[in-house]
């Protein structure tokens, strides 16, 4: 009977391999925590725009109204990001040396666009609709968070499919008069529980909808 | 196995007492439908081919590859990029315009009106621009050409305008190699070369230019010869068509334009001419005209009748077809001349009518018979008949025809004149050759050659291409870097019609303005900015020079009105009434009094534009080249089309090599047989076989071979348009796959017995009596069960019901919808291989049937989008829920939910699914989102996707979907409003383009949308409808209109019990 004899070289290479087994499974754990959380997949993506904007001073602070900048949500599918010529409305007048703005002000002086980085994210296969939603009374602050309260904008809701179907089966949660999108705080008049008022509002405007593929997958 | 099932078929075929005592009385008869000759023949390996499922030995590689092994490495690169540095997609970014003009809503599209124009008429179309590019033409309503409608090579443009080949800088072979240069150096050489030559007064100046009705570009060339009065100006298209300018010479004495009003006529007789047709002058408008006059519910319906050598789509929808040579046609007028005067009492100053040629094609009884009928029908109509005349027809045909119109009365009625004030005073060959000969003398110092590629489509015996090199200075503008760009001194980029502002005239002469869409994406620039730059404005603007032209739009509203209309209106011109001057008699020769058929040596050759690419300029165009053209369905490819009999008398089969020998010229090319073509009488398309058009076309210098043959090869001055003295060599079958997508999808014999059975019932199709006696004959052609249904009740459709009605009593057969939805739906191209095999993912065919004789072959089109079956086979078997049904009846398809199994395609009854069997759009969206493109031409190339429709990548079907994507821009944009949704709101992208209106889609739930009534119509079918599969689209029966002294007694059409 021939006994086998690791060859002398084996030696090294356990210490080895005994380092790499006790390290991988903790860089597979943390590869995987970090990699699939969802602060980086979805729920609390907040990256970095090239201008500081804050949302918590102008729309919150301020008090500018969502749609002075975002002025194609009533109309459009994409309640599209302003053009600095937007920002300049006041900001010819207001911190005009200010360096945070820099971007805004080269943008528009020479054309080159400001390169902002979409937060919400939807796959390419999905066609939203601003103006479906808008103008049918789901408030911004249903699919977007306190956006008043944001210094940097991340990501409030996951916006995954079973998320939108959760409220196209369901709207009465989100229902709001079409007034009152852009209020952050609103609650229903005279206390009225929320779920309520939307049974109410979604049976007085046949608000009905739809959750047909086509609906949102062309 | 199959040889067995063969001879039984065969022996069904033949006539031959049925074998089988469980066949029907249907069976034994030849069937009366059939989609290709090798269908009907049965030959072995048409049987063989249709045993097998999948073509020809499987192969892995992927499209356009160099190898396998090339693909594993760029898969391999690929993946590494990948790796786990990112776990989150790639980050999207939002670019905002800087300043935003006020009313543009980013992510929307709106339609600007514009014109294209080809060999010298615009058609005016509406272009859309989506976040400030061009992704889609549409036609302009308001336009006399168009009439709201595009033909495909309109469709295919802005693939064009976004052509990675094209080229992008000028281009200079000073001293033998090709070096890149710019337009401010061409600049100085240009202005030095033309200032020594202004004191010569521009003696050794040429421009050799393609024909244009654009005013600005005609003050242009005014001031251009003005400072150079010694210069001359060729203009040369290889479509010249001189027939009608030399024959309204020869009748009137001055060159007129013929308009018709085919409205007003209720006999229409062709002479080779193929009206219907996009490049038939007002061809999209003439389309709907006669397809108007057709509606068997009025009653009354017109009559036509098409005499022509090869089948065209005139021919198609004709009520009488004669097959016969295009060169006996000028006897056949002749004979009409002397039979009409006869009876028709011409006033004297019309001078004397042609005596009756001895032809010997005149005897046939067949001919006779037809001629006969044709001559009493015109008699009968006088005043409200028209002939016309193919273009390329001699001067002495369309002399003739004036003549014949004029005597029936047809003139101020179906036939207006209008004075063709740019027509040239000689033929464009001739104005060529003079200038190849002046090159030659060496007396040419400076030519410039706007646009064209006159080294590729001049004839052959004018030795064109090799004379350039002969002028000491050659410019060529043009879009690519081509055949005629290779052997000039300087190259300059064209600016795409997209990208130009210009001016243009439609046949009748209306002005369009032609605007541009996006800024020019390779610093090209115009024909008119060039002839400025030339005259000493350094930076031309074009607008600028527009407006200069048009003095009554100076005002700012007469202008913005002119742009937003598309035309400028009360600009046609006026109609005048020629005097008909006595028409001498016409020399006949030999070929042209010969009997049917031909023998070899002696048959003719017709050049003429290919449908799709036209005279080669849009060989680079891949949606066209993959289009199947109209009859063969033929893609990535020409042919010579050839007759059955002539076919079977030259030992040529059908998908043989031949070589076609005109004088001392020849061209191997593939041949194939064309049911209904005249015997003798041979056909090839221009255009083909380019060795420098780019990727797709052929580009010799990067070993991609030229895609089909060239017929410029064979084509001489003599015999410009139709070549005589022919002769055929057969080279037998060679190893060669034909691209067709007709037969791919026959299968074996259970199948191909079923489809027999069924084709009758596929396309139906009455005469105007038959339907006056029975307006439900349709009914009768299907037997009717009770339709069971595997399912509780169906569902009840309240809020939208989508469905569609096809007319087949209007669709000619074009194909423009086929690449509308291309254009529209980000439809990927496959490629001649992948077409081959079946994968091609054009989601609209146009099906093409045959009925009679392969001789006397008459042609049915059936279009087949997705049918959006309430009861839809393929929603019951998707393993994935990924094609489901919408609660307004439609099919949804959900591309990231399919997983490929294919088994919806395999179950759906009219084959409408598309697989995408490859990434076709690797180039541009890249393999995952973790890898996108960096390459500045593919990211040219994408700029031509709808950015509304999903691109979808391997794996995954597609089909129609009604372009859902319009539904829903629509439907939201009314409900915001709280407005309801009119009918003609939505207009697929099919329905948009048809020239006839034959498409019409809409709400079946709203009483009084056109669809609805269409769908209660008696003539109206569910194709398969006795699956029970509930389609939303329905056919309309084809009605033909005969006349019954050339209508056989036929046998009863319908099926018993």
């Amino acid at each position: 009977m021939n006994l086998f004899v690791f060859p002398r070289w084996a030696n090294k290479t356990r210490q080895i391999a005994g380092v790499v087994l006790g390290v991988a499974p903790i860089y597979l754990i943390a590869l995987i925590w970090y990699g699939a959380s969802p602060k980086t997949t979805d729920v609390g993506y907040q990256p970095e725009q090239p201008v500081p904007y804050s949302h918590a001073l102008h729309a919150g602070q301020l008090g500018i109204d969502c749609r002075y900048c975002h002025n194609t949500v009533e109309d459009a599918a994409h309640a599209a990001v302003p053009p600095p010529q937007t920002c300049m409305n006041c900001h010819s007048k207001v911190w005009t040396k200010s360096p945070k703005l820099a971007p805004i002000r080269e943008s528009y002086e020479t054309g080159k666009a400001v390169e902002w980085i979409k937060v919400h994210d939807l796959p390419d296969y999905v066609y939203f609709n601003h103006s479906a939603h808008v103008t049918r009374g789901i408030g911004c602050v249903s699919c977007h968070g306190r956006v008043d309260q944001m210094e940097q904008v991340y990501q409030h809701e996951p916006l995954s499919m079973g998320w939108c179907l959760d409220c196209h089966r369901n709207p009465e949660k989100n229902l709001r008069p079409p007034e009152e999108v852009t209020n952050m705080t609103w609650t229903p008049p005279g206390g009225q529980d929320p779920v309520e008022f939307g049974k109410e509002f979604r049976e007085k405007n046949h608000i009905a909808p739809p959750t047909d593929c086509s609906t949102c997958h062309r | 196995m199959s040889s067995i099932d063969a001879k039984k078929r065969l022996s069904i075929l033949s006539n031959a007492p049925a074998a089988s005592p469980s066949s029907s009385a249907g069976d034994t008869a030849k069937p009366t439908y059939w989609r290709s000759l090798a269908e009907l023949e049965q030959s072995p390996e048409f049987l063989e081919f249709a045993a097998r499922e999948f073509a020809a030995p499987l192969e892995q590689e992927p499209p356009n590859s160099p190898g396998r092994r090339r693909f594993m490495q760029i898969m391999g690169a690929s993946m590494s990029l990948a790796g786990l540095d990112a776990c989150r997609w790639r980050e999207d970014k939002i670019l905002p315009l800087s300043r935003r003009p006020e009313g543009t809503i980013p992510g929307t599209s709106r339609y600007f009106a514009t014109a294209m124009e080809l060999n010298g008429n615009a058609v005016g179309l509406y272009a859309s621009s989506y976040d400030g590019r061009p992704t889609k033409i549409e036609g302009n309503p308001s336009h006399p050409d168009s009439l709201g409608a595009a033909s495909a090579y309109h469709q295919a443009s802005v693939l064009g305008l976004y052509d990675p080949d094209r080229s992008d800088s000028v281009v200079t072979h000073a001293g033998g190699a090709r070096k890149t240069s710019s337009w401010a150096e061409f600049g100085k050489v240009a202005g030095a070369a033309l200032t020594a030559q202004r004191a010569a007064g521009g003696a050794g100046v040429r421009v050799l230019a393609e024909r244009s009705s654009s005013p600005t570009l005609a003050e242009q060339k005014r001031r251009f010869l003005a400072a150079f009065p010694a210069a001359k100006w060729v203009t040369f298209e290889p479509i010249a068509n001189d027939g009608p300018r030399a024959g309204s010479a020869l009748a009137f004495g001055r060159a007129h334009r013929t308009h018709y009003a085919f409205e007003a006529a209720q006999v229409i007789v062709t002479l080779d001419a193929d009206v219907v047709h996009p490049t038939f002058p007002a061809g999209l408008a003439n389309a709907r005209v006669i397809t108007k006059g057709r509606a068997p519910e009025a009653g009354e319906m017109s009559r036509v009748y098409a005499i022509e050598s090869a089948v065209t789509l005139t021919g198609g929808i004709s009520d009488h077809r004669l097959a016969l040579r295009s060169s006996a046609i000028k006897a056949l007028a002749a004979y009409l001349d002397s039979a009409i005067s006869a009876k028709a009492s011409p006033l004297p100053e019309f001078g004397a009518a042609q005596a009756a040629p001895a032809a010997e094609f005149l005897k046939d009884a067949k001919v006779a018979k037809f001629v006969e009928a044709l001559v009493g029908d015109l008699l009968a109509n006088v005043g409200r008949s028209v002939i016309v005349p193919g273009q390329h027809q001699p001067a002495e045909v369309h002399a003739l025809v004036h003549r014949l119109n004029a005597l029936l009365g047809n003139v101020g009625r179906t036939v207006f004149y209008t004075e063709d004030t740019a027509a040239e005073a000689t033929s464009d060959v001739v104005a060529l050759k003079a200038l190849t000969d002046e090159l030659n003398a060496g007396t040419v110092d400076t030519l410039l050659i706007l646009g064209g590629n006159p080294a590729f489509t001049a004839p052959a015996d004018i030795p064109f291409a090799d004379a350039i090199g002969k002028a000491k200075n050659s410019i060529h503008l043009s879009l690519y870097e081509d055949e005629t760009s290779e052997r000039v001194g300087w190259h300059l980029p064209a600016a795409h019609y997209l990208e130009s502002w210009g001016d243009a005239q439609a046949f009748d002469g209306t002005l369009s303005i032609v605007q541009p869409l996006i800024a020019p994406l390779h610093g090209g620039k115009s024909s008119i900015e060039l002839l400025a730059m030339l005259l000493g404005n350094a930076e031309p603007n074009a607008l600028e020079l527009v407006r200069a032209t048009h003095p009554d739009l100076s005002g700012e509203h007469p202008w913005r009105k002119a742009l937003a209309a598309g035309i400028v209106e009360g600009t046609a011109a006026a109609r005048v009434t020629p005097k008909l001057n006595p028409v001498p008699a016409v020399t006949l020769g030999e070929h042209e009094l010969a009997g049917l058929g031909g023998q070899n040596g002696k048959l003719e050759l017709l050049f003429t534009a290919d449908p799709k690419i036209i005279d080669g300029r849009f060989a680079n165009n891949a949606w066209l080249q993959e289009l199947p053209e109209s009859l063969t369905k033929l893609t990535w490819d020409n042919a010579v089309f050839i007759s059955p009999r002539t076919a079977k008398e030259l030992g040529v089969n059908d998908a043989d090599s031949i070589t076609v020998s005109v004088g001392s010229r020849q061209v191997t090319l593939l041949a194939l047989i064309a049911p209904g073509h005249a015997d003798g009488s041979l056909r090839i398309t221009l255009g083909y076989g380019r060795k420098s058009a780019g990727h797709i076309g052929g580009l010799v210098s990067e070993n991609i071979d030229p895609v089909g043959g060239n017929a410029y090869l064979v084509r001489s001055s003599e015999g410009y348009e139709i070549a005589t003295g022919v002769s055929v060599q057969s080279h037998g079958t060679v190893n060669y796959r034909v691209s067709s997508t007709q037969d791919i999808y026959t299968v074996g014999d259970i199948g191909q017995q079923g489809t027999q059975e069924r084709l009758p019932e596929l396309v139906r199709e009455g005469t105007l009596e038959e339907f006056k006696k029975k307006p439900d004959f349709v009914e009768e052609i299907v037997e009717h069960n009770p339709l069971l249904s595997l399912w509780v009740p169906p569902v009840s459709y309240d809020g939208h019901k989508w469905g569609m009605s096809i007319d087949l009593n209007k669709c000619i057969g074009c194909s423009a919808c086929v690449t509308a939805c291309q254009a529209e739906n980000n439809i990927p191209v496959v490629g001649k291989e992948n077409v081959a095999k079946g994968r091609e993912m054009l989601w609209l065919r146009v099906d093409r049937y045959y009925k009679g004789e392969p001789e006397d072959a008459e042609v049915s089109f059936q279009p087949i989008p997705c049918q959006q079956c309430e009861n839809a086979p393929c929603e019951q078997v998707c393993p994935v829920g990924a094609t489901m049904h919408s609660h307004e009846g439609l099919n949804d398809m959900v591309y990231n939910r399919c997983i490929g199994t294919r088994y919806c395609s395999n179950n759906c009854p009219y084959k409408v699914r598309r697989f995408n069997y490859f990434n076709y759009n690797l180039d541009t969206i890249g393999i995952t989102p973790y890898t996108p493109t960096d390459d500045p031409k593919a990211k040219v190339k994408a700029m031509v996707f709808n950015p509304e429709v999903t691109v979808r990548s391997r794996g995954v079907m597609e089909k129609c979907t009604f372009c859902v994507q319009r539904i829903q821009n629509v439907k939201i944009k009314a409900k915001n409003v709280k407005r309801p949704i009119e009918d003609g709101e939505i207009k697929t992208a099919c329905q948009q383009t048809c020239p006839t209106g034959a498409i019409v889609f809409g709400d079946l739930n709203d009483g009084k949308a056109e669809v609805t009534g269409l769908h209660k119509l008696s003539r109206s079918y569910a194709l398969l409808g006795e699956l029970n599969n509930r389609p939303r689209v329905q056919y309309l029966a084809r009605i033909k209109n005969p006349n019954p002294a050339l209508t056989p007694a036929q046998a009863p059409k319908t099926e018993q019990g």
